[in-house]
């Protein structure tokens, strides 16, 4: 492999690298925990698969890891009301997977964007109108696409065909992850721009962010 | 009245999705979507069984670069423009930039790598069907092209996971092949399709007085590794042009990635059309297997002339690099508002950085996330 071609990939990993690092930052991590998990993530991607049955096998990085941060957010969601939100928005986002897989044209090149961003987008869109969170977003970018895989999966397998479902597969570049950061980012961008857009340039003093989210300022109402 | 307002919201979206519904009620592989390219006088210049997007590039059999300016969708026509002759790649030059320069001929492993997006994808005549879920006909191409690979000395990691169902997942579930098999570190990565053109005349030809189908090289410029695999298509159509002239029919760079992002030697073969008859999509793979093995691995492979691939590396790591930077750009703009306080933050992160050195550290360094 020439030179050019080896930087080249190197390059494309370091910048999905760096994307996932600051993404996860946005969840209720540090960022030596994002970084920690994003490394996760790339490295077991590159691990072998965990058989659990003939058919289903499960990607360290592409789905252990992601399904493990999403149970964690879960636990450590503020309210109970925000875990429901969440699970919610997962089995809203896993059915719209679905129908957008079923529905879309099949050839790539007839859609507008990249498949895989657009799952992430219909999973950050649906988090967002029902929680206006990147925590929520995150999870449902997940666990809409690991229940949409699933519910494909099952299909086929009725059919009798013995095709295997290796969930997150493709490790750090799956429909999987990649669903999940872009969910985060859309609401990010959603979110940082209609607040902005509201607010103005006026800092929001009610509010600090400390230990990766935001608590009321003490003495605020 | 919250809770109605995001129903409300989640019922529009479900309802946006509608239109891609009906959309694809029309797609069944019988009745594929087939767009023809047109040249300006109307003359026409190909058809594709799929969507044509302006911006879309051609190389025809003639190296002609044909580019859509003008897309009329009810019509599935694309109106193009000739921008001359594609420059060449010499089929001796081409042998020598793709050839391994790390010692393959020298004993080395050769290694290339075959699986199938669509999996049902077959033929009418041969398996009596276009399509068949389970035991897709496309396979046996599989399997001819990895045995005349074998002949030739080159390993082959056939992966037959099927992908079904035959819908927009089917490349995210091929995806996870292809890691798989790029996990072998192969020279190439090629998913093996055919396409879905009625006219089975487009793809037939005759090569050293057999008749075989044409082969179709389809590049997905939606990926940064676009150029190097245009380069590769281009590479892989000179040195069948003159060994073979008439089995590489055209090269098709259109919209979407095929998930050619994964590897810069990556691309996507369309053997005959649903039409074709299967035995002769399967002749092809005995010319199509040298081919890929002279550019691969070359008959005078030599590191000379290596910065062909070098040059199309370059600009995808710089296409790379400037999306990158423009995302961020925007991000770090949304997220401090303006461009006195982008600049205080990063005047800020340079200071932090370089212990002072560089950069001004704020008074007041606010951790920007309340901003």
């Amino acid at each position: 492999m020439s030179i050019g071609l080896i930087l080249l990939v190197v390059s494309s990993l370091l910048i999905l690298f760096g994307v996932a690092q600051r993404v996860l930052d946005r969840l209720r991590l540090t960022d030596r925990a994002a970084l920690f998990f994003a490394a996760l993530i790339f490295i077991g991607g590159l691990l072998p698969d965990i058989p659990l049955g003939p058919r289903l096998s499960v990607n360290i990085g592409g789905a252990l890891v992601p399904l493990g941060l999403c149970a964690w957010l879960l636990v450590k969601a503020g309210t109970g009301r925000e875990r429901v939100r969440a699970l919610v928005a997962s089995a809203l986002t896993g059915a719209a997977v679905y129908a957008l897989g079923r529905l879309l044209p099949e050839e790539p090149e007839q859609v507008f964007m990249n498949y895989n961003v657009l799952y992430g987008l219909a999973g950050g869109l649906i988090a967002y109108i029902l929680g206006r969170s990147r925590r929520c977003a995150f999870v449902a970018g997940i666990l809409g696409s690991i229940i949409a895989d699933t519910v494909s999966a099952l299909a086929v397998w009725r059919a009798g065909i013995g095709q295997p479902l290796s969930l997150g597969g493709a490790g750090a570049l799956d429909a999987t992850v990649i669903a999940g950061l872009s969910a985060v980012l859309l609401a990010e961008f959603v979110g940082e721009a209609l607040e902005r857009a509201s607010r103005g340039r006026r800092r929001d003093k009610t509010r600090v962010f400390e230990g990766g989210e935001f608590r009321e300022r003490s003495g605020s109402k | 009245m919250k809770i109605v307002k995001k129903l409300a919201l989640l019922a529009a979206l479900a309802l946006a999705l509608s239109p891609a519904a009906a959309r694809a009620e029309s797609d069944a592989p019988e009745d594929e979507a087939v767009y023809t390219m047109v040249a300006p006088d109307g003359a026409p210049v190909m058809s594709l069984a799929g969507r044509i997007y302006a911006g879309d590039e051609y190389i025809a059999s003639d190296n002609r670069l044909w580019v859509a300016v003008e897309v009329d969708d009810a019509a599935r026509r694309a109106v193009a423009q000739c921008l001359g002759e594609e420059p060449a790649f010499e089929a001796e030059a081409a042998r020598a930039v793709f050839a391994q320069a790390d010692g393959t001929k020298d004993g080395g492993k050769k290694l290339i790598a075959l699986y199938s997006t669509h999996s049902d994808e077959s033929y009418e005549k041969g398996d009596g069907s276009a399509s068949l879920e389970g035991s897709g006909g496309i396979y046996d191409v599989d399997r001819a092209l990895k045995e005349e690979l074998e002949k030739l000395g080159v390993q082959v990691a056939l992966d037959t996971t099927t992908h079904l169902p035959h819908d927009a997942k089917a490349y995210s579930r091929s995806r996870r092949t292809a890691e798989e098999l790029m996990k072998k570190r192969p020279d190439a990565l090629l998913d093996v399709h055919r396409d879905g053109i009625p006219d089975e005349s487009e793809y037939e030809t005759t090569v050293e007085g057999e008749e075989m189908s044409k082969v179709r090289l389809l590049v997905g410029r939606s990926n940064p590794n676009a150029s190097v695999n245009r380069e590769f298509a281009k590479q892989l159509k000179a040195v069948a042009d003159e060994k073979y002239d008439g089995l590489v029919k055209d090269i098709f760079i259109g919209k979407g990635d095929y998930n050619q992002e994964i590897s810069p030697k990556s691309l996507l073969l369309e053997f005959g059309t649903h039409t074709t008859d299967k035995a002769q999509a399967i002749e092809a793979t005995k010319y199509m297997a040298d081919v890929l093995n002279t550019v691969l691995y070359g008959e005078s492979a030599s590191a000379e002339g290596a910065g062909g691939s070098g040059r199309g590396a370059g600009r995808a790591i710089g296409l790379v690099i400037a999306v990158a930077a423009l995302g961020g750009l925007i991000y770090a703009l949304l997220s401090t508002g303006t461009l006195k306080n982008l600049g205080a933050k990063l005047s800020g992160g340079a200071s932090e950085l370089t212990g002072g050195l560089l950069g001004r550290r704020g008074e007041d360094d606010p951790d920007g996330e309340d901003e």
